[in-house]
This record gives structure tokens, C-alpha cells and sequence, in this order.
């Protein structure tokens, strides 16, 4: 069997604000397959986002380990990473964070060009169905359209990890189904290991395992025996 | 505190680098202005003051010699209310030191009346006595020589009168409002160590230049509602037989010329500084508050939707317009004080007034926070404006995501050469196009004060090598007491070290063109000389003609003569001949005024078989201090001038106090570069916190990111530079108007070196930012930012 994606222990983050003590995280053990796909469910402050950002090496765990692969995550430096970031990460955001300087094709071409082995950036809307918008600047497209062009820049460098919060947040259902479709597609087309947070229970059901995350610590998991199609969810 | 007013507070104190920066420069306008028009207030004030209390005359005239008899004919004529009659001479100095190393200087003699505490041109004493009437050699000296030569009473210098070594004995330290700035017969630069003025006994003096019962100066002053020019032609006729040398207002007088000319300066750059100063202010003003307002859309929108009125608002972003004012008027009122006192200091080596204060001038602070108010309020009009616009629904709605289209080169079809990051720059730029318009011209502004200042220096340096090197290429210039036959041309020859002698001729005149006039010395240099040129602005050689008078173009435009034009002259000398002369042409020199005829056809005029008024000469500088000894000691000689001492004193007086007025204009230049610089920097980077936070998350190096910021920057200011630099050569070219004045014009000359120094001077704030770029993104907090909806 190969390894897993990552393997947390006792994974703990606190921040300090002033003289207060705030636990995000309170030893969260965690292993992930290579090629899963996991939703992170939990109310507001239940710890998921930081659990997210540390996963995407935004933010440094105060206690415990992580490790991706052969990578050791809590000992990485800045460059270390970046590098990590550059080389094995996709994000997709709540509020898609498109470059609104670039078109659709050249917000996912922007990632393209300092990965290693890209797939074309014109495949890469392909995929999300966006081939026939890849010259339309942000402004020119939807809610739904734009999360589609994060999704695409997301995976343009076919990464082993994708990291989604909240993609379906900022959308409509309708919308946020479109999206979630490109990103169960695309996520199994090229293999990568999936963690998506959200509030919203109702889009677990795509997900392979489920986890369910309380004050800072992870409550509950669940196996999906089948998952559910995107069109078939309902919230 | 109104809980808003303490929004203001973390505003500004959250933009503090940014509004630190345009304080910064709105502090060195306000300094400027409070420092040009206070100096001037005290300056205009110290003048005017100094001249009623001394009595300083309105009306001069020197002439050869007259009897006493006619002063008092003088003093009866209409329009007169007091006058004075007196002896005065140039002579040479001998300082002492040894054979060798004698310096020359020339001093000049004028006499005190024996009431001199209570007559025209009273002396001020600022240490010492007045002379005893009883003791011929007592004798006073002026300040700036003996400040120069380390003077004073109990002191002694030795004078050549009339051939006779003679000993002065020094009982005071004196200033005349006739010598405030004095300028010696080297002129056009102040020298106080070659030119003293001296005043002594009335007896003394006549007794050694056998003058006794006889005066070759007057000085008087008008009665209320006397017609100067009246009085000027009355004296002028009674004068005429006695060799008059034609009379002239206080307004012709070296000195009070000088201070006027000042005092205009001064009035011009208290107009083209802070003008430029504020400019960037509202420059930086608009650029920091209409991206606050942006930024705050949904802020203000909320605040809308509680009830806050448009006016409530607008004046709070007004607000933070009052704490940059506050801020730069905190920094730029010390700042302009403490200018002011260098300056007056600084003035006071050259204008010698009993004292010179620089006095505060609450007009001057007042009308310059007035000014300041005006360029910070207008910075934030647009800002306001947007603000009050922004309807409570906005808050409810996410901002859309910014509009951009490809840049202009990807229109032209070069799409395909640049990179995504380099579009996002163009496009970013091309978006926000008077921001990056305004960013220009801030940066253009910086480099055009940068050469601005540091022309002053180019152009001085290029005024004294033309006059030193180009036109006046003798080693001495000697002035006989009398005009003398050609016969001593071989006499000068035959002084020790003298290798080249050359004789002019030069006589004083009265020009008419039309109904102007002018009094002018009409010089006559040897034909076919080198040792002194006729050279023009562009450094081209002319050459004095029989035909008629060549002559400064200054001098032209004040006679409202041209080319071919007939001129009335009226010689003030000898058999004081009337004839008129065509005016063959014009020439743009840089000092003075000036009138040139050939040798001939002056000879011609007085018929005299050429009479010689003195000559140059080239020397062996090793002979030097021999040959300055047996010039000193010469009765023929009246004076002497060494042209390596005046460019030395001139290196030392004038370009030193350049240099450190250029110090000060250079930092001032700085202060905008960087207050350009730093500001955009800081915007661009709050502006595009969020793309590149996306970009680090995407996997970006932090060097990668700063380079877009870093990239954009580059391109501002490589932008700015050349329009800069043609800024700069228009802020000179507008600068030397106001000196073109009949003194000295100054050249729109600037080095090219100036255009290097300050091109990359605004390169090296640019690295400074970019440096700033790089810090202030590493502390990006990258999740923050994402989180943050903008």
C-alpha cells in the first residue's frame, strides 16, 4: 500500500491575541490517501479553516507534526513552503481570488508558468467548461464562471493536493453544483488528494470521508460507501 | 473625541508612512514660504529703516574737481534738501606681508565732515571711534574688510596717496548704507578682501590729493516732491565744467542696486518653490485619500445607511486632510524659521547692515498655512466627492470585481512578447491612469526640483569660468589715476614678471536713445588684444567696431535702442564731446552692461593720439608678489586688480554660499522624490495586497511578487525621468528671467552631470521603495488578506 498524502499528529494551533490564548486547533490527528476526496464539515470557529491553512502550509502548526508524503510540513521554512506550495498545491477559495488584471486564460496560464509540468491552460478551462470564456477579464464573467476559472487555475498544474474553502460559499445552488461538478471531475481526472470546507452538510455526500470537526478537534468521521453525484444534492 | 474623529486618528496613524510623506513635503513648501517671505519682509524692512536712519542720500555724483565755492551753489539748488560735498579716491593697499607675497587690494578714500555723527551717509560704529579732526591718519574702516583681514582698532594698513606711502591708523569698524554690499572696481562679485572703504578727516584727505577747498563727490538728499530727474539735470549743468561724471539716484547706487536685485530674487523664489511643493502635495493628497475612499466603500456605505449626512462624511475624510496640514505646517513654520536665520546669516556676510534679524513674519506663516490648506484641501475634493456619492445600498453588496482590458501594447498587436505578470502591470497602470498619470508628474516634479537646484551651481560655475577664463584672461588689471600717453605701455612693460601688457581706454558717458538715457563707460580695448574678449552667451568672440558701438543687449533693451539706431553720447571727460554714434550691434554677455568702440574711433571722438586709462597684463606668476609691490607703489597707479584673487574669493564667498543653497535645494528635491516614491509604493502595495497574496498562495516567491510591484514602480519612474529632466531645463529657463537683471544674467546653462545626479537620485528612491516593497510584503499576512472580501 502506498503512503498516505499527509499524516498529522497532535496537530495544534494557538494564537495569541494580547493576553488572551486562542486554541484553533487542539492535537488533530489526521491521515489522508493519496487520491481521496474529504469534506471537512464544522460550525464557524470549530478549527477547520486553520486545519486548512496549515494543510496548504499558510499558516505553521504551534505543536505537533505534519507531514506530506516524504515532505515534513512543520519544520518547512518560508522558501520551503512556497515550494511546496508552487509544486504540489492547488487552492480554490471562497471568494475566488482571480487577478482582476488577467483573463480567464491567463489567471490559469499565471500558475502555469511557474509549475512544473502544467497541463495547457486552454485544457484546463476545458475541463471546468469554461474553453468558450477564456478571454473575458473577471469582470466580465459570473460568480459561478469565475469560481470555475479558480477551479481551472487550480488544477492547471496538476497537483497532488487540492485545497477548496468554501468554494460554493459565495454561489447560488445552481451555480455552486456547476462548480462542484468541474471539481469532482477534475480532482479524480488528475488524481489529487481533495480536502473541501464547509458549513454546509449538504455537499458531504460527494466526498469519500467526511470529517466533522468541533472546537478545534476533530468530533466525528464518517466513510461515504457511495458518493453522491454534485446534481443530486440538495441544500 | 466624537467616536468617528477617532477613525480619523487610526487613519491616519494606520497611513502614516504614506501621509508622513506628503507632510513631509508640504513642510518644505510652507518652510520655503515662510522662510522667502519673512526674509523678505526683514530684508525690505532693514533696508528701508537703515536708510532713514542713516540718511542715506538720494542723489550722487562724482566729478574730477571743483572749488568749495560751487558746493554751496549746490546746495541752493530747487529741489535739494541736504548736500554734501567730498573727497573720495581709490587707492592701492599695502597689507604688509613680505615683498613677495603682497597682496593687492585697493582701498577707497571718502572723506567724513567734520559734523560725520550727524550728516548724509552717517556710519553706524560698530566698534571703536570716530576719527579725531585733529589727526589726519585716524581713520575708519569698513566692516567687511576688516572682518576679512582680521581689522580693527589699534590696527594699522598702509595706503599709496598720491605716491606717498602713508600709514592709517584704524580707531573704528564701520557700515555705510552706501556700502552695504560692496563691490570694488573688479566687480561684478562682492570681494572683501581686495576692496576696503575707509573714511578719515576731510583735511587729511584734501591735503594728500591737494584737494584743499575742493570736493570730486556730492552726495544730497530731495526735498519732499523734488523731481529727481530735475535736480539730477541742474547738478549735472553746474557740474559739467568741473569734469561731472553726471548725477544719479539712489536707484543706480551700486549698493542699493544690489539689495533691490536681491530682494527681487527673493520675491521669485518665493513664488516658483513652494508653488511646485504644494503641487505635490495635492498630487499626493488625492492619490492617498481617493484610494482610502475606495478601499472604505462599504465603511462609508454603512455609515450612510445609519443616517450619517454627506457633509458629516465628507468632512471626515476632510479631516484627514487638517492632520497632513497640521503635521506639515508643525514641521514647515520651525523649519522655515530656522532656514530664515541660516539665510539672514548667510546674507549678512554679504549685505552689511548694522544688524540684519531675521524676523518671523506672522503674515508670512499665516499666509503660507492659508496656501498649504489650499493644496491639501484640493488633493482630497475629488475623494470627498466620491464619498458623499456612495449610497447606503453599496454596503449590502460586495464590490465588483475591478474592470481591466488588455494595455495599450497588447492592442498594438505585441501581446504575444509579454508575460502575464508584465500585462498585469500594464493593464494595472493603464487601469488606474491618472493615478499612474499623477505618480509621473509627482516623480517628474522631483527630478525638475533636483536639477533645479543644482543648476544654480552650473550656472554660477559657468558665469565665473566665462568671466574668468574666457573674457578676462589677464593676470592684473591696472587702473591709471590719470589718462597717460602711450609711453607708459612700455613703462608697465618693464615691471618685474610682466610678459604681456595690453592698453584700454575707457571713459565714463551719458547714452541717449529716444527719451531714455543711461550712464556708461564706453571701453575701448587694444585692437587686436587677447588678453580681454568680448565674448556672448554662446561663447562667440566680437569684436569692437570704428563704425559704431557694440554693446550689451541689456543695455540695448534698456535704451530701447536697435541695430542701427542712432545714439546720443555725451562724454563725461576731458573736452566732454556730444556726438552721435550708430549702435553696430549687440551682444548677450553675462555680467553688466556694457558699451565697446574700437580704439580709433574713440581716440577720434576725444581727439587724442590715444591716451591710455590703464592696461592688462599677462605676468609671470613667479614674479608675482614683486611686480603687485612695484604696481602698490606706483603714483600712476590708482588701482589694481588680481583675477586670480577675485575667482579665488569668488570659489570662496559666492560659490561656497551656492553650494550650500544648492545642499539645501537638493534635500528638498529628496524629500519629494522619496515623498513620490514611497507614497506610490505604499499604495500599490495596499491596492494589490489581495492579488498578491494569491499569488504567494498560488505558490509565488515572495520575489516573484515583489517584482510585479517592484516592475510596476520601474516603469513610473522610468517614465518620469525624461519629462522630468525637461521639467527641470523649464523651471531653469523660467528661473533665469528673473535674473536677467542689468547686474548679471544667468545662464540657462545645466551640466550634464546635474541631469545625471538627479535622474538617479529619483533611481535611488525608486531602489529605496522597492527595498520598502519587498519588507512591507514579506509582512503580508497572506491569510488574512484572502479571508478579508477586499
Amino acid at each position: 500500500m502506498s503512503l498516505p498524502a499527509f499524516t498529522a499528529r497532535g496537530l495544534t494551533r494557538i494564537y495569541r491575541l494580547g493576553e488572551v490564548e486562542v486554541a484553533a486547533l487542539t492535537g488533530v490527528d489526521l491521515d489522508l490517501d493519496r487520491g481521496e476526496f474529504v469534506v471537512i464539515l464544522g460550525p464557524s470557529g470549530s478549527g477547520k479553516s486553520t486545519l486548512l491553512n496549515i494543510l496548504g502550509a499558510l499558516d505553521a502548526p504551534t505543536a505537533g507534526s505534519l507531514v506530506f508524503q516524504d515532505h515534513d510540513l512543520t519544520t518547512a521554512d518560508d522558501a520551503a513552503r512556497t515550494a511546496y506550495r508552487r509544486d504540489h498545491v492547488g487552492f480554490v477559495f471562497q471568494f475566488y481570488n482571480l487577478l482582476p488584471a488577467l483573463t480567464a486564460v491567463e489567471n490559469v496560464a499565471v500558475v502555469a508558468d511557474i509549475a512544473r509540468a502544467p497541463m495547457p491552460p486552454a485544457e484546463a478551462l476545458g475541463l471546468v467548461g469554461l474553453a468558450d470564456r477564456a478571454d473575458h477579464f473577471p469582470a466580465q464573467l459570473s460568480g459561478g464562471e469565475q469560481q470555475r476559472v479558480a477551479v481551472a487555475r487550480a488544477i492547471v498544474k496538476r497537483p497532488e493536493v487540492l485545497l477548496c474553502d468554501e468554494p460554493t460559499g459565495a454561489l447560488d445552488v445552481k451555480t455552486g453544483v456547476i462548480v462542484l461538478e468541474a471539481l469532482v471531475r477534475v480532482s479524480a481526472d488528475i488524481g489529487a488528494t481533495t480536502v473541501l470546507i464547509t458549513h454546509n452538510a449538504g455537499i458531504a455526500a460527494i466526498a469519500d470521508r467526511v470529517l466533522i470537526m468541533s472546537d478545534g478537534r476533530i468530533a466525528g468521521e464518517r466513510a461515504n460507501a457511495v458518493r453522491a453525484a454534485p446534481r443530486d444534492l440538495h441544500w | 473625541m466624537q467616536t468617528l474623529d477617532r477613525k480619523v486618528v487610526r487613519d491616519a496613524w494606520r497611513l502614516a508612512p504614506q501621509l508622513g510623506a506628503v507632510a513631509a513635503v508640504m513642510a518644505c513648501g510652507v518652510a520655503i514660504l515662510v522662510m522667502s517671505w519673512s526674509m523678505l519682509v526683514s530684508l525690505d524692512a532693514t533696508q528701508r529703516e537703515y536708510a532713514a536712519e542713516a540718511r542715506f542720500a538720494d542723489v550722487f555724483v562724482h566729478l574730477k574737481r571743483a572749488p568749495e565755492i560751487v558746493g554751496r551753489r549746490l546746495a541752493a539748488v530747487p529741489g535739494i534738501d541736504r548736500l554734501e560735498t567730498r573727497v573720495v579716491r581709490d587707492v592701492t593697499l599695502d597689507l604688509g606681508g613680505s615683498a613677495d607675497r603682497r597682496m593687492p587690494a585697493v582701498g577707497r578714500l571718502i572723506s567724513l565732515s567734520d559734523e560725520a555723527d550727524d550728516g548724509l551717509n552717517r556710519l553706524t560704529l560698530l566698534r571703536g571711534r570716530l576719527p579725531d579732526p585733529l589727526e589726519p591718519a585716524e581713520t575708519i574702516v569698513s566692516e567687511g574688510f576688516a572682518t576679512a583681514h582680521g581689522l580693527g582698532p589699534g590696527d594699522h594698513v598702509f595706503a599709496v596717496l598720491n605716491g606717498r606711502r602713508t600709514r592709517l591708523d584704524l580707531v573704528g569698524v564701520a557700515t555705510s548704507p552706501e556700502y552695504v554690499y560692496t563691490i570694488g572696481p573688479g566687480g561684478p562679485f562682492p570681494d572683501d578682501r581686495s576692496f576696503g572703504v575707509f573714511w578719515m578727516g576731510r583735511r587729511g584727505l584734501a591735503a594728500a590729493f591737494d584737494m584743499a577747498d575742493a570736493f570730486n563727490d556730492v552726495v544730497a538728499t530731495l526735498a519732499p516732491g523734488a523731481s529727481l530727474r530735475d535736480v539730477c539735470r541742474a547738478l549735472d549743468g553746474e557740474l559739467g565744467r568741473y569734469g561731472g561724471l553726471g548725477a544719479y539716484g539712489r536707484e543706480f547706487q551700486t549698493s542699493h542696486r544690489y539689495l533691490t536685485n536681491e530682494l527681487r530674487e527673493l520675491r521669485n523664489m518665493s513664488r516658483v518653490g513652494p508653488v511646485v511643493f504644494l503641487l505635490v502635495t495635492t498630487i499626493l493628497m488625492h492619490l492617498v485619500v481617493s484610494r482610502l475612499v475606495g478601499t472604505q466603500r462599504e465603511q462609508i456605505a454603512t455609515l450612510a445607511a445609519f443616517g450619517l449626512t454627506p457633509r458629516e462624511i465628507g468632512a471626515h475624510y476632510v479631516k484627514l486632510a487638517l492632520v497632513v496640514l497640521a503635521s506639515g505646517a508643525a514641521v514647515g513654520v520651525p523649519l522655515g524659521w530656522w532656514l530664515g536665520g541660516n539665510l539672514a546669516a548667510m546674507y549678512s556676510r554679504f549685505f552689511r547692515f548694522p544688524t540684519l534679524a531675521f524676523r518671523i513674519d506672522p503674515w508670512a506663516v499665516g499666509g503660507s498655512i492659508a496656501v498649504a490648506s489650499v493644496a491639501a484641501l484640493a488633493g482630497v475634493v475629488q475623494a470627498v466627492g466620491r464619498a458623499v456619492r456612495i449610497r447606503p445600498a453599496a454596503a449590502m453588496q460586495p464590490e465588483p470585481p475591478a474592470v481591466y482590458r488588455p494595455s495599450l501594447p497588447e492592442r498594438l498587436g505585441f501581446a504575444g512578447l509579454l508575460a502575464p505578470t508584465t500585462r498585469m502591470m500594464l493593464r494595472h497602470l493603464e487601469r488606474r491612469w491618472l493615478g499612474s498619470a499623477l505618480s509621473v508628474f509627482g516623480i517628474a516634479l522631483g527630478v525638475a526640483v533636483m536639477v533645479l537646484g543644482m543648476f544654480v551651481g552650473d550656472a554660477v560655475q559657468h558665469l565665473a569660468n566665462v568671466q574668468f577664463t574666457e573674457v578676462q584672461r589677464f593676470d592684473r588689471s591696472v587702473t591709471l589715476a590719470e589718462p597717460a600717453g602711450r609711453p607708459v605701455i612700455p613703462e608697465l612693460a618693464r615691471l618685474p614678471g610682466v610678459v604681456a601688457v595690453e592698453s584700454f581706454r575707457v571713459v565714463p558717458a551719458t547714452l541717449r536713445c529716444g527719451s531714455r538715457e543711461r550712464r556708461q563707460e564706453i571701453m575701448a580695448p587694444a585692437s587686436g588684444g587677447e588678453l580681454f574678449r568680448i565674448l556672448d552667451d554662446r561663447g562667440r568672440v566680437h569684436e569692437p567696431r570704428r563704425d559704431g558701438l557694440v554693446v550689451s543687449a541689456r543695455l540695448a533693451e534698456l535704451l530701447g535702442a536697435r541695430r542701427g539706431d542712432a545714439i546720443e553720447v555725451d562724454v563725461l571727460e576731458g573736452r566732454r564731446p556730444r556726438v552721435s554714434l550708430r549702435l553696430a550691434g549687440t551682444v548677450d554677455d553675462l555680467v553688466g552692461t556694457s558699451a565697446w568702440l574700437h580704439a580709433d574711433a574713440l581716440a577720434a571722438i576725444l581727439e587724442e593720439r590715444h591716451a591710455v586709462s590703464g592696461a592688462l597684463l599677462a605676468i609671470d606668476e613667479a614674479r608675482a608678489g614683486e611686480l603687485d609691490a612695484a604696481l602698490a607703489d606706483s603714483p600712476r597707479v590708482a588701482g589694481f586688480v588680481s583675477r586670480d584673487l577675485q575667482l579665488r574669493t569668488f570659489r570662496e564667498t559666492i560659490a561656497r554660499t551656492l553650494l550650500r543653497m544648492r545642499a539645501v535645494n537638493t534635500l528638498f528635491a529628496v524629500v519629494i522624490a522619496c515623498g513620490v516614491v514611497v507614497t506610490t509604493a505604499r499604495q500599490s502595495v495596499i491596492e494589490r495586497s489581495r492579488d498578491l497574496a494569491s499569488l504567494r498562495v498560488l505558490g509565488f516567491t515572495r520575489r516573484e511578487v515583489a517584482a510585479i510591484l517592484v516592475g510596476e514602480q520601474a516603469m513610473l519612474t522610468v517614465a518620469a525621468v525624461p519629462p522630468g529632466l525637461l521639467l527641470g531645463y523649464a523651471f531653469v529657463v523660467v528661473t533665469t528671467w528673473g535674473y536677467d537683471t542689468d547686474l548679471f544674467r544667468v545662464p540657462a546653462v545645466v551640466h550634464p552631470r546635474t541631469y545625471a545626479i538627479s535622474a538617479g537620485t529619483v533611481l535611488a528612491a525608486s531602489l529605496l521603495a522597492a527595498v520598502m516593497i519587498r519588507v512591507l510584503l514579506d509582512r503580508l499576512d497572506l491569510v488574512a488578506v484572502l479571508k478579508a472580501r477586499d
